[in-house]
């Protein structure tokens, strides 16, 4: 039995355990297709794939689901990135968040006392 | 009333190839050559589907905040009487005196929702003699007869 890995989009996304061959895919040793499932391929190496996030969005741009994938091909909405919020909107190919008004915190000081404690040289002509 | 008749049964040998493997998501798995009119797939799905509801309770700590009591350091700033640039002079500018507070959080607890994590349906079947088609994350076996 050999084991061949077919990717998407440059990773792991089939294994087939078979007596033939499999065109396209990637001999692996037999029987560790599990492995390979969510690993990026490239010249040769195996490594760890980034999980990709990303929205969907309703037509005002909201926000109505956050999912997850390791195929480009499968991303259906804008990717998700560092900032954006639940409240975050998807407004002309860009992320705007919301406006937070924060409440106004008034500083109180003592008044200023007059010219105490200093030494001021008065010059007259 | 038990079945007058079977059918004849057919010739044909036993299992000429199985193929097995797992998909990740939803598409077409590439597989070796099979006769489809010979062939039939059992599929497993993998993925979940839904939603799991948490029940619990968040606390918070409980304990005691203070500031230390003692001048407030100000700076005025510098004016130009007409005569001498005084510059800038250091003030007390007041004082702080905050009494030790308590803080306490209480325990706010987590309900609602159902659980409801379920496994998704998974069905798939071969579009041609290379190409079994999933709708999701499963495992597979197809098996073909002689």
């Amino acid at each position: 039995m050999k084991t061949f890995i077919q990717l998407k989009d440059g990773i792991g996304w089939a294994s087939v355990n078979t007596t033939g061959d499999v065109e396209g895919a990637i001999e692996v040793d037999s029987g560790s297709g599990d492995f390979y499932l969510k690993k990026k391929y490239e010249n040769g190496v195996w490594s760890e794939a980034s999980l990709i996030r990303f929205a969907e969005i309703n037509d005002e741009g909201e926000i109505i689901e956050i999912k997850r994938t390791y195929y480009s091909s499968e991303v259906t909405g804008p990717v998700m990135v560092d900032g954006v919020k639940s409240d975050s909107k998807w407004v002309d190919g860009v992320w705007v968040n919301s406006i937070r008004i924060e409440p106004v915190v008034e500083l109180v000081q003592s008044p200023v006392l007059d010219n105490e404690d200093t030494n001021v040289e008065e010059t007259q002509n | 009333m038990g079945i007058a008749t079977f059918p004849a049964a057919s010739g044909g040998g036993g299992i000429k190839s199985v193929q097995r493997g797992s998909a990740a998501s939803a598409g077409n798995v590439t597989i070796t050559a099979v006769d489809i009119a010979k062939s039939f797939v059992t599929v497993f799905g993998t993925a979940s589907s839904g939603t799991v509801a948490a029940t619990g309770a968040v606390g918070g700590p409980t304990g005691t905040t203070s500031a230390t009591n003692g001048d407030l350091l100000g700076r005025n700033a510098g004016y130009n009487t007409g005569f001498v640039n005084e510059g800038a002079i250091n003030r007390v500018m007041g004082s702080v005196n905050n009494p030790s507070s308590n803080v306490t959080l209480n325990a706010v607890n987590i309900t609602g929702g159902t659980n409801n994590l379920v496994a998704a349906i998974v069905q798939g079947f071969l579009a041609n003699s290379t190409t079994l088609t999933v709708s999701g994350a499963c495992r597979y076996e197809v098996v073909e007869f002689a």
